[in-house]
């Protein structure tokens, strides 16, 4: 098997599932005072510390959620409701992930009035619309680090100094579960007040994530309950999938994995574009992520290759379901407004450091014969 | 108070000298749909069915299972008493005395299967319904118009209470086998499930025949159509699936026929291979879910050019049914969830723009020409994989 399909989820590194087999027999409550409690404490804020130093934060100011999904709406409605007498304007793109996107969808219904942004043919936020959205009424701007669909890096910095220049008081919210552990993610530098990772995006389990607030901002919780976590975030916490997060985490080294999955992504698209007639890489290369190639194979229905790929081992995604009486085109690729073709067409291609590239030279054999097997749709 | 289900059962009784035969049936259709439940004992005694559940609290799962099968009118839960008249009438009001409240209008129908008891049915009706009238404050008679019935049958064995108004209706129609076997062509669709269930309600046993097309269909679709068989072996017990792959028949058709004959010409594969299929498997029919002018391939010519390469009959039970009639009917099955998962079945994927809707059969035979049929069907036939499917 050749899974490329590592946006969607990651194989459980062997340590991560050690440390959560440690942790269910250990099974003890964070919040107990005796000595089974005091264990499952220690699991958890280990795991704490190491994200804090991951992102070159405070332990105090991360807080664990069950994923990325909720890390988001957490991040969107906690702050866009905190801050609602103070303003309801509030900011996103067109590309973001949909637990940040219907978030925005209910704050419209709930009667905020919801600035979009596009992005350009390269999958990069529009910040000319940014600086002219930005206004005194605006309270919450929330970008994504790296899109999970093109694998585009957007400039996170730049847009917090367009923020701090327009709308000095506005909070900046950033989705960064699909760059956490392949590129640096460094709140402070950007000036992040709040920032969503998740576990099983890198090599941890399903069901854990983690928000950062930054010191000396408030928000609404989404959920009430037991206190813990400062009442930010209370319920017991998912010890398993913390100790697990934090031994997936330890094993990082950030700086080689973006390089080196660059130079996957650049091996893979050189040859797709050499090999297969009528293909159409979508995103920029200049602000590539690298752990992303996506990939339009124009005349053919990507789902369709998707099984083709996966009866012979490969295994990818498309951009979305595509069935012909449920048409659902992405919605990033609708942004960067390629044809419907290109749409229907597109597959991910997403990496991991284990990642050899053999398996992208294998991957890349296969997809030529099954892309040249289907017939074109005329 | 000790329960048991009775079941009555309809059109059997108008059988004549092979009533016998299709009630032996039903008795062990439904002796094999409640066979996963422990003790459960299961007997017959004047066109009743009696089913007795040791376990008291899985009598409702015992009611929804039979509520499926076939043959049956209706079941009831009904409290078990003791023959003799007083305890009748005090084990009447216990049983029923929650739905007789202030101002419900009730009745008492009672009858006497065993004539050695010594009161007949209108003094067993008049003892209890004056007695319920009396314990139950409020309650007035009206044999009229009454809200409730509670009928009481005093048996062989015990004598049996329940409100009327607390059966549950069966499915009618007749004993699954009592009417041979057919072959229903399942996709992934809205209406096939439904159309195998119409067929099977008149006692016919059904296995099923798919076509799958890999990968322009997924593995998610194949499970799609094994779930819907799966709801329909709750009515049929268990059902046969054949999955057949069906990609190069596609690809070939695709490749050498015009566009607009393609769906045709795949239904005439496909009518062919299901009808070898039933041959093997000892079916005597076809079953579609097709409905005149539905879509392009179900026009009357269209019908005739799929139906002439087939010698056996097709059964159309939805011939003359509107989409709406099929949907409210595959709601009431329980299929129409399932149906309508987005999962591409082998249909949508090579469909033409424009498709002829009203075919000559000499063109389409000229066409098929160009493809080695004889070949591509025993190719078919060499991949075809049987899957077992029972109910949940």
């Amino acid at each position: 098997m050749i899974y490329l399909d590592n946006a969607a989820t990651t194989k459980p590194s062997e340590a991560a599932v050690q440390a959560a087999h440690a942790a269910m027999v250990n099974f003890g409550n964070p919040s107990s005072l005796h000595g089974a409690g005091l264990t499952a404490e220690k699991a958890v804020e280990g795991t704490r510390r190491i994200i804090a130093q991951e992102m070159g934060v405070k332990a105090k100011h991360i807080y664990f959620t069950s994923g990325g999904t909720e890390a988001n709406n957490t991040a969107v409605f906690g702050t866009a409701y905190r801050l609602a007498p103070r303003g309801r304007h509030v900011i996103t793109t067109k590309i973001e992930h949909p637990s940040v996107l219907e978030p925005f969808k209910m704050l419209e219904k709930k009667g905020f009035d919801v600035t979009y942004l596009d992005v350009n043919s390269d999958g990069v936020v529009n910040l000319e619309q940014m600086a002219d959205s930005l206004n005194e009424n605006t309270t919450f701007v929330s970008v994504m680090h790296v899109n999970n669909e093109t694998g585009v890096i957007q400039p996170v910095e730049q847009i917090k100094e367009i923020i701090r220049k327009k709308s000095p008081n506005a909070l900046f919210h950033v989705d960064a579960v699909q760059s956490f552990g392949k590129l640096p993610v460094q709140p402070l530098k950007w000036g992040a007040d709040l920032l969503s990772v998740s576990a099983h995006k890198v090599h941890g389990l399903k069901g854990t994530g983690a928000l950062y607030i930054a010191d000396g901002v408030h928000i609404n919780p989404l959920l009430h309950g037991g206190g813990q976590q400062s009442g930010v975030r209370p319920g017991t916490e998912n010890t398993a999938g913390i100790a697990a997060f934090g031994a997936a985490i330890s094993e990082f080294d950030t700086s080689v994995a973006f390089s080196y999955m660059t130079e996957l992504r650049n091996f893979m698209k050189k040859r797709l574009i050499d090999e297969i007639p009528d293909i159409k890489i979508n995103g920029s290369d200049r602000y590539s992520a690298g752990s992303v190639l996506n990939a339009s194979f124009i005349g053919i229905k990507a789902e369709i290759l998707l099984h083709a790929l996966e009866a012979r081992g490969v295994y990818v995604s498309t951009g979305s379901a595509c069935s012909a009486h449920h048409p659902a085109p992405s919605h990033v690729l609708t942004a960067m407004g390629c044809t419907r073709g290109e749409i229907m067409g597109a597959v991910r291609f997403s990496f991991e450091r284990a990642v050899t590239i053999e398996d992208i030279n294998e991957a890349v054999d296969i997809i030529r014969e099954e892309a040249a097997r289907i017939p074109k749709i005329r | 108070m000790r329960e048991i289900v009775l079941v009555k059962y309809g059109e059997i009784i108008l059988k004549g000298l092979n009533r016998s035969k299709f009630e032996h049936m039903l008795l062990c259709n439904i002796k094999r749909a409640l066979s996963f439940i422990d003790g459960v004992y299961v007997w017959a005694k004047q066109a009743v069915i009696y089913v007795e559940v040791p376990e008291q609290d899985k009598l409702n799962m015992v009611i929804e299972r039979l509520s499926k099968i076939f043959g049956i009118v209706s079941v009831t839960r009904a409290g078990v008493i003791e023959k003799d008249l007083e305890t009748i009438k005090k084990g009447a009001y216990e049983y029923c005395r929650s739905a007789l409240g202030a101002g419900v209008k009730f009745k008492v129908e009672a009858k006497r299967s065993d004539k050695s008891f010594p009161y007949n049915s209108i003094e067993i009706g008049k003892h209890i319904g004056g007695y319920l009238h009396d314990e139950c404050g409020g309650a007035v008679v009206d044999v009229h118009n009454p809200d409730i019935t509670v009928r009481v049958e005093v048996r062989e064995k015990d004598a049996y209470v329940y409100c009327q108004e607390m059966r549950t209706k069966g499915q009618g129609g007749m004993p699954i086998g009592s009417g041979g076997k057919a072959t229903l062509l399942l996709s992934g669709g809205i209406d096939s499930p439904v159309a195998g269930h119409m067929i099977a309600k008149r006692g016919v046993e059904i296995n099923a025949v798919n076509f799958f097309s890999f990968p322009y269909t997924s593995e998610r679709a194949k499970e799609k159509v094994i779930e819907l068989a799966s709801i329909i072996s709750q009515y049929t017990s268990k059902i046969n699936l054949y999955i057949v792959p069906f990609t190069e028949i596609q690809l070939q058709i695709r490749d050498k026929c015009p566009e607009d004959q393609m769906t045709l010409i795949m239904r005439r594969f496909m009518m062919r291979i299901a009808e070898r299929i039933a041959v093997q498997s000892g079916a005597k029919a076809l079953i579609t879910g097709e409905s005149v002018g539905q879509v392009a391939s179900q026009t009357l010519a269209a019908l005739g050019v799929t139906n002439d390469v087939i010698s056996m009959p097709v059964l159309r039970p939805l011939v003359g049914m509107d989409k709406s009639e099929i949907i409210e009917r595959a709601e009431r099955i329980g299929t129409f969830e399932t149906s309508i998962l987005p999962y591409e079945d082998c249909c949508t994927v090579f469909t033409p723009k424009h498709p002829q809707t009203n075919p000559k059969l000499a063109m389409i035979e000229k066409s098929e020409t160009h493809l080695d049929v004889d070949f591509l069907i025993e190719r078919a036939m060499d991949g075809v994989e049987m899957i077992e499917v029972l109910p949940e």
